[in-house]
């Protein structure tokens, strides 16, 4: 049995937890699965989706937890979104929390497909979206800034 | 911008040489300043790639990882700190050589003994000179500790093995 201060504790780690795992599940429902997350990390790592309207403006979609090798999203097609790769490592006996994100816009293209490569090893990270059109090339996305989403 | 966030302890090697007076205020007077600082190092090693492409990874990737700003909070029973570290990186191209400057300024909770330059004191400077056999040799300038994921990263990128950014979280 709980008792009240040990709800109210239990409630607040769980919201703490919440917050930590970085709010709701993104749904990609609208999309087709054109995104393939690739994860090596040591750290907790995370994506944060955001769409963007014509001002530059992000709303948050949502978050996909980078917690298995390999992972599918949709992200839509032909417009703007704004991906947030967030890495976070915690050590008990030093009471030290950090967090550490690296931002990008993305506009996927009709029929091709996206690969991102997310590396968190010895405190270097490191995001690589590569595109592969559909006959099958590959290039490299460079990172862009979210004041870019105009150009 | 990327955005950092960090609760942590403070980082003071990082004011070791910002503190000798009297304040380097461009790369060259900190290459001057650290072989006789304390808390300071210089190292070097040749890296199998050219100085072109050794500069064109420095360009690329200094802006994208360095310039960064982290937060530090620090709470005990007896004490609260919360600091605000910007680092900005330069670098600079000339025929001689590719410079990375990267200086660190800590925006609020840390008074410095005297005016820093421009951007913060200067904390690593990592040249990267042209060898024969189209080979670079890197020199370094900066922190004896505390700062190695900087230090790895710069290698990373000066041998092109790994392009990744350190997280300057970790530093301190």
């Amino acid at each position: 049995m709980t008792s009240a201060p040990g709800a109210l504790v239990c409630a607040t780690a769980l919201l703490l937890l919440a917050a930590c795992a970085g709010g709701k599940s993104y749904s990609d429902s609208v999309a087709p699965k054109n995104l393939t997350l690739r994860t090596a990390s040591s750290a907790r790592a995370a994506l944060g989706v955001h769409s963007v309207d014509a001002q530059c403006r992000t709303e948050y979609l949502g978050t996909v937890a980078l917690d298995k090798p390999s992972a599918e999203i949709g992200i839509p097609p032909e417009r703007w979104s704004y991906l947030v790769f967030d890495f976070s490592t915690s050590s008990f006996l030093a009471a030290k929390r950090t967090r550490i994100t690296l931002e990008t816009l993305l506009k996927p293209r009709a029929g091709y497909r996206y690969e991102a490569s997310v590396t968190y090893r010895d405190d270097i990270y490191n995001v690589v979206i590569r595109e592969q059109s559909p006959r099958g090339g590959w290039r490299d996305v460079a990172m862009r800034d979210l004041a870019s989403c105009k150009n | 911008m990327k955005t950092l966030c960090a609760r942590a302890g403070l980082a003071a090697a990082a004011l070791a040489i910002a503190a000798c007076s009297p304040m380097p205020q461009t790369a060259e007077e900190f290459r001057k300043a650290v072989p006789g600082a304390m808390m300071a190092k210089t190292d070097s090693y040749e890296v199998n790639r050219s100085m072109k492409e050794v500069a064109a990874t420095f360009h690329r990737r200094a802006p994208e990882c360095l310039k960064v700003s982290v937060r530090t909070v620090s709470r005990t029973n007896m004490s609260y700190q919360n600091i605000l570290t910007e680092y900005t990186p330069t670098v600079v191209l000339n025929g001689e050589r590719a410079e990375l400057h990267l200086q660190q300024h800590h925006k609020t909770g840390v008074v410095y003994p005297s005016t820093p330059p421009a951007g913060g004191p200067y904390i690593i400077v990592a040249d990267a000179y042209p060898m024969p056999g189209n080979r670079t040799r890197i020199q370094l300038y900066g922190p004896s500790k505390g700062y190695d994921v900087v230090y790895r990263a710069i290698r990373g990128w000066a041998t092109g093995d790994n392009l990744g950014c350190p997280d300057m979280t970790k530093i301190g």
